[in-house]
């Protein structure tokens, strides 16, 4: 793109307007990058906490454990964890393949801090390739848990660690599959450790060290659709490690409820533990019930954020069976909530709607057609608009979910609901917070999320938007 | 053609960089040769520049502003040729012009920093440097990767030069090959048209400081955002010691986290000739403390004649002794200095600076990254300083009316003693009556209250006519009698005035009426724990803006919590509850820096970016409802007392009289309302007090009597003593006017015997403080009585009747008879 111009006297502005012929709507910037998008869609994962730490108790490693520590019991199997968080409901999973300890799960080059030096005839099996392997025959998304930290290396808080070890190991796993939708770089960094065998404290500056620009640059010429969690900016942590986000929540900024006001996409991912006891294994750990889970999902993945919760494979490589009963538990729950969407059956009208393009049309129908690229958009300049939603028969339900067409950027501040139960009174919903929306957001008409209740029996239902940063575009509505 | 080094910037430039930078990208449009390549840049993948739909509009133009600075009396950019570049508004909020630069640069672990002269013609939107380039290993990495994204440090603001500064860093070994940048990092979607701006004398150095000054009193970095980067240390607060009499101004750094403070609202007095001794209250070590005054009074400090006192600079303090490097604890404390005998009284900005060995009044910039102000946890906080003589010209300015002095003279070039107090009097003409003054005390009091470089050059308070005693009279404390004193007299029209016409003034007329139907204050509430008090507004009002509701008083202790409620239809407005704490007719809307109150607005919920309980808000000022309402608690130790409570709807705006006349976002317009109400802080008694000598339920006076009881009351002794009449005086402040601020704060009843013939103050009246006047005889012995001719009739020795069946006196036929 760049040119040598040459001087000229004088310069004003130039008519310069691209082609529109779909009348598409001005993106509101910061918008996602289509792989921000893909990762927003997966909504639902798992996490995977294994290694050294599955046999020494320990939740942070010193980095000092023999290898020989490393023995598991059983032949590790990937294959059961995502198939048992499949049955959960989730749509992927991330293998933790080496966490500060340094102990790698995969027979890397780097160091020989791995399994291939474990004991036991199932020490050595490469944890990262049968995951993948597993997530690709099941359809599921993968990805891995990396830790930039290293409690063991030698290398660590040196000029050489970065490029002699942290990126040749996450070189090591694109290996594995250019298919990865998540990479994650825990945010611990520095302090004591092994380093070798010369221990102490090692402290970096982590906005330089791992030199991130080019990681993300590494990382998406290998994986196009994987996300950087923890460094790059690309997904956020939500602000805690108990499962909720804020019932106002914007895909931008920090913490629970974002900043409607920052400069890039980084919308919040919650990680929390649906065990009791730590990240990883611990004997007789307890696991939280299918009730509760389904108020960590409705306080995430309701909330305009995705859930990655935590079940630790056990020193035999399998998810323990309590774990594996819930999941099903929970999935059974989550389709039989969430898994019939009665909006179809509706006839929907809107206040306003965005006149057609020459391939597009914008009419509210748009969001009860199961096609997330099709959308209703309000004109240009209105900022307040309804969708009415009219059941042919009286209709019982329990939820709304709304569905922003984040790729032309989040938009909604704030909306309210409306129910008839006759057709022509209207009745205003109070329970839940109705501000933002992005990219899903469920709505209890008992106001709970831990509840399921009895649910309404309605005629119509009507949703409005009463503020927008601009316009305002949705691409699905579902009621159950 | 330009000369080969042609560039003139501001002086701080060379000023800056003369601090141990070294230049290595010098990028002046001048010539071809100074860049490689021109164009424009978007973030976004799928923009219209990078799809190849739009090309851009960017050439080397002549430059659009070689205009002098008012601040600085220079040019600030008197380049010949710049780069100008047309923001699009199909860009994403991360496009800009690309420079490519004739040579590149490393990114390396320490920070470093990109100046570019930038010029908009529009907006104040954030701007924004992008760094592309690559690692110096990796051959085949696009050599136009994104390597950096850094926000401009300072302000910049349209229709002028700006120096914008960015700090930048990376893992080392990345080799930047061009800079992008982005004039407005904003979200273009609501544009409707394009604008220009211009980039030129782009340099890479290790100083922070802009090149050029665009403001008073400058320091290095953005005075609103700047931030202290250590948490052990902060300033805790100013103070200035002036005859053994120490002022302190309490600032508290470690909640605000900014680098500059500004107390300009804060005074400190002296006379010309005076000793005085600066200090700061620091909490840390290993620092130094350094004083300025802007004698000259132009917005700069000069260190050659008002660096005032420092405790310690190249190993020497101000009184040019030894000095130790580390002062301990001492860090604030500086050697005193002498106010210039000659100084002529008026207004100085002081400044008050932590600092690290350095005189620069900005704050050390650092030298390689080392000892910047910032990292080393420093601050700098500015003030006033009054320098008066010793006498106070008064003057008073007003219609229908005069403001005297005390002893009548009039005001009029009317000198008094500084530092003592003095009397005034309203004479208000016939047919208007005293509504309060203003005291305007200071100096050029017939100028603007802030002067062209931010100056306070003198304050205004109102002292309301309740003040005033039966005479007429005031008192201004001696403590405000320095400087200049111009009075202006509020002669009110007699008749009736309404309710804000002495005090809680308005910004509207009272009779404003809203001019949209969509929005309408329905009822208000306010639950305390002895109930709720709710106050419906009738349909047929709604539309007054103002709403007189003080005929209602909300019954509430001190240290009590309100928790207000609103019913309101409508969105996207801001509520605002107010108390007159300290019953000076106004509510301050003073707020900590972290947006908890710290005046008379005790709830709200927006103002900016905030609410009162001090929680940022996620959500944009219009995701705020005015149903969103904050409990607020009375302090404890409130006085009991009637207090004017107040509640506006309004729009981001915390002052108590609405937001009207601004020509946007008028409270009329938006649907907002002004409702006052009182709030009544009582106790669990009534206190009973008179100058006469009474009893209340037999007890003494002054008496604590049951809240909300009737009372009894009676002479202290019944010996010749009887109540001919009694007047209860209750309610607040029972001493002065009834009224205050048009206001009745207590009333008086006549009281009436009960069955048993005494004098009872009814429990309607005791729910707050009662004042007894009495009328009462004296009896000493029977010298007369009232000649009632029937046996039936019996009276004691002193006259006084007594039941039939007693011993006394009885009268038949003209004669006195004892019975026995």
């Amino acid at each position: 793109m760049a040119v040598t111009a040459s001087a000229q006297d004088s310069f004003g502005l130039v008519n310069q307007v691209p082609a529109n012929p779909d009348n598409e709507p001005a993106p509101v910037h910061p918008i996602p990058h289509p792989r921000q998008v893909k990762w927003m869609e997966t909504e639902f994962y798992g996490f995977f906490h294994y290694g050294m730490n599955t046999f020494t108790g320990l939740e942070w490693g010193n980095g000092d454990e023999k290898e020989s520590i490393y023995a598991p019991k059983g032949e590790p199997n990937p294959r059961q964890w995502l198939e048992a968080c499949k049955a959960g409901g989730m749509k992927g999973g991330i293998a933790v393949v080496k966490h500060h300890d340094g102990f790698c799960l995969w027979p890397t080059e780097t160091t020989t801090h791995n399994c291939t030096k474990g004991s036991g005839q199932w020490a050595a099996t490469n944890i990262p390739e049968k995951f993948a392997e597993a997530a690709r025959d099941l359809d599921m998304k993968y990805g891995f848990y990396i830790s930039p930290w290293d409690r063991n290396s030698a290398h660590y808080g040196k000029d050489t660690y970065v490029r002699e070890v942290f990126l040749r190991q996450a070189a090591e796993l694109a290996q594995y599959g250019d298919d990865q939708f998540e990479m994650w770089f825990d945010g611990a960094n520095g302090g004591s450790g092994y380093y070798g065998g010369e221990g102490g404290n090692r402290s970096i500056d982590a906005s330089t060290y791992y030199d991130i620009p080019n990681l993300q640059d590494t990382v998406h010429k290998v994986s196009p659709d994987c996300v950087l969690w923890g460094v790059g900016d690309e997904a956020r942590w939500i602000g805690n490690e108990a499962g909720w986000a804020g019932e106002t929540n914007w895909c931008y900024g920090d913490g629970t409820s974002g900043n409607p006001n920052a400069w890039y996409w980084k919308a919040g991912e919650s990680d929390a533990k649906a065990t009791k006891s730590g990240w990883f294994w611990h004997q007789g750990q307890g696991t939280h019930t299918a009730d509760r889970v389904w108020q960590f999902y409705m306080e995430t993945v309701g909330r305009n954020a995705t859930l990655i919760l935590n079940y630790p494979p056990n020193q035999y490589g399998l998810l323990p069976d309590d774990n594996v009963k819930v999941l099903k538990e929970f999935g059974e729950m989550l389709k039989a909530r969430l898994g019939t969407d009665l909006a179809p059956t509706a006839t929907v009208t809107a206040s306003n709607t965005r006149a057609n393009g020459a391939t597009r049309t914008y009419d509210a129908s748009n969001v009860i057609d199961g096609d997330k690229e099709t959308y209703w958009a309000a004109e240009d300049g209105v900022i307040e608009a309804s969708l009415t939603f009219m059941f042919p028969e009286t209709t019982n339900v329990h939820y709304i979910a709304l569905q922003e067409f984040i790729r032309l950027g989040q938009r909604v501040k704030a909306f309210t609901i409306e129910t008839t139960t006759d057709g022509t009174t209207w009745k205003p919903y109070e329970g839940m917070t109705t501000s933002t929306i992005g990219y899903k957001r469920i709505i209890a008409l008992n106001g709970s999320t831990t509840t399921h209740g009895p649910g309404e029996n309605l005629k119509g239902i009507r949703i409005t938007i009463n503020d927008a940063k601009a316009c305002p575009t949705l691409h699905t509505v579902s009621f159950y | 053609m330009k000369a080969t080094i042609k560039k003139t910037i501001f002086a701080a430039a060379f000023a800056s960089l003369a601090l141990g930078a070294t230049a290595e990208i010098n990028v002046d449009f001048e010539s071809p040769a100074s860049y490689k390549g021109i164009g424009v840049w978007d973030a976004w993948e799928h923009s219209p520049f990078r799809l190849g739909e739009l090309a851009g509009n960017y050439a080397v133009t002549a430059n659009p502003d070689r205009n002098v600075s008012e601040i600085t009396g220079q040019i600030p950019n008197d380049s010949e040729m710049v780069l100008g570049a047309q923001r699009s508004r199909f860009g994403s909020n991360r496009f800009g012009v690309k420079i490519d630069l004739p040579e590149t640069f490393e990114l390396v672990p320490q920070v470093k920093y990109v100046h570019v002269m930038l010029y908009k013609t529009e907006t104040n939107g954030r701007v924004m440097l992008m760094g592309l380039g690559s690692r110096q290993e990796r051959k085949g990495q696009d050599p136009y990767t994104l390597q950096f994204s850094s926000m401009c440090s300072n302000a910049i603001e349209p229709g002028r030069w700006f120096d914008a500064v960015f700090a930048v860093k990376g893992a080392g070994g990345i080799d930047i090959r061009s800079l992008v940048v982005v004039p407005d990092c904003e979200s273009p979607h609501d544009r409707s048209t394009d604008f220009l701006f211009y980039v030129d004398d782009i340099v890479v150095n290790d100083s922070p400081t802009p090149r050029v000054n665009n403001e008073y009193y400058p320091i290095n970095g953005a005075k609103a955002s700047s931030e202290m980067n250590r948490t052990d240390r902060g300033a805790k607060g100013i103070y200035l010691i002036c005859d053994n009499d120490t002022t302190t101004f309490a600032h508290d750094q470690s909640a605000s986290k900014k680098l500059y403070a500004d107390l300009t609202s804060k005074t400190f007095y002296a006379k010309p000739g005076q000793t005085v001794t600066p200090g700061i209250n620091y909490n840390g070590t290993w620092m130094h403390s350094y004083c300025y005054v802007d004698f000259g009074n132009d917005g700069n400090f000069n260190t050659s004649n008002e660096l005032v006192a420092y405790n310690y600079y190249e190993g020497k303090n101000s009184a040019g002794q030894n000095a130790a490097q580390n002062p301990g604890n001492n860090v604030g404390k500086m050697p005193g200095f002498t106010i210039p005998a000659d100084t002529k009284p008026g207004m100085y900005r002081i400044r008050f600076k932590v600092d690290w060995d350095c005189i620069d009044p900005a704050g050390n910039p650092g030298v390689d990254g080392k000892n910047v102000i910032n990292d080393n946890g420093g601050a700098i906080i500015d003030a006033m300083l009054c320098v008066y003589g010793n006498n106070v010209t008064v003057n008073d300015f007003q219609l229908n009316g005069e403001v005297l002095a005390g002893n009548g003279d009039k005001l009029n070039a009317y000198q008094v003693p500084a530092d003592k107090a003095f009397t005034i009097k309203s004479a208000p003409e016939n047919g208007f009556h005293n509504g309060g003054v203003n005291l305007n005390f200071g100096f050029n009091l017939d100028g603007d209250a802030v002067d062209k470089y931010g100056n306070p050059q003198y304050t205004t308070i109102f002292v309301p006519a309740s003040s005033f005693d039966d005479n007429e009279l005031y008192t201004i404390p001696a403590n405000m009698m320095r400087g200049d004193l111009l009075i202006n007299g509020n002669m009110v029209e007699d008749g009736p005035a309404g309710p804000c016409a002495e005090g809680y003034f308005l910004n509207f007329p009272e009779d404003l009426k809203l001019t949209r139907d969509d929005r309408k204050l329905n009822s208000l509430a306010l639950q305390t724990p002895e109930g709720t008090v709710t106050i419906n507004i009738p349909a047929a009002e709604s539309k007054l803006v103002y709403q007189n509701k003080l005929s209602v008083e909300v019954p509430v202790k001190a240290g009590e919590t309100v928790t207000p409620s609103v019913d309101y239809t409508g969105r996207a407005m801001h509520t605002y509850w107010y108390v007159d704490l300290n019953e000076d007719g106004s509510f301050s809307n003073d707020l900590n820096a972290d947006g908890t109150p710290a005046g008379e607005m005790l709830s709200y919920s927006h103002f900016n970016g905030k609410n009162s309980l001090g929680t940022a808000i996620s959500g944009t000022p219009g995701s705020i409802t005015p149903a969103l309402n904050h409990p607020f608690a009375i302090p404890a130790g409130t006085a009991e007392g009637l207090y004017r409570c107040r509640l506006k709807i309004d729009w981001s705006n915390t002052d108590s009289g609405g937001q009207y006349g601004l020509g946007s976002n008028d409270i009329d317009a938006n649907g907002g309302y002004v409702v006052d109400l009182m709030l009544h802080v009582h106790g669990t008694t009534s206190t009973v007090t008179s100058a006469d000598a009474l009893t209340a339920n037999g007890n003494a006076l002054p008496y604590e009597a049951p809240r909300s009881r009737e009372i009894t009351i009676a002479p202290t002794t019944t010996e010749g003593k009887t109540i001919k009449s009694l007047i209860a005086r209750y309610g607040y402040h029972l001493d002065g006017r009834s009224t205050r601020y048009t206001h009745v704060y207590w009333r008086e009843a006549d009281l009436s015997r009960n069955a048993d013939n005494a004098f009872v103050v009814p429990a309607e009246v005791t729910d707050r403080p009662v004042s007894l006047i009495a009328e009462i005889d004296n009896i000493d012995g029977l010298v007369e009585i009232e000649l009632v001719n029937s046996t039936d009739t019996r009276y004691d020795m002193l006259g006084r009747p007594v039941k039939n069946g007693s011993r006394g006196i009885v009268i038949s036929n003209g004669k006195k008879t004892i019975v026995r």
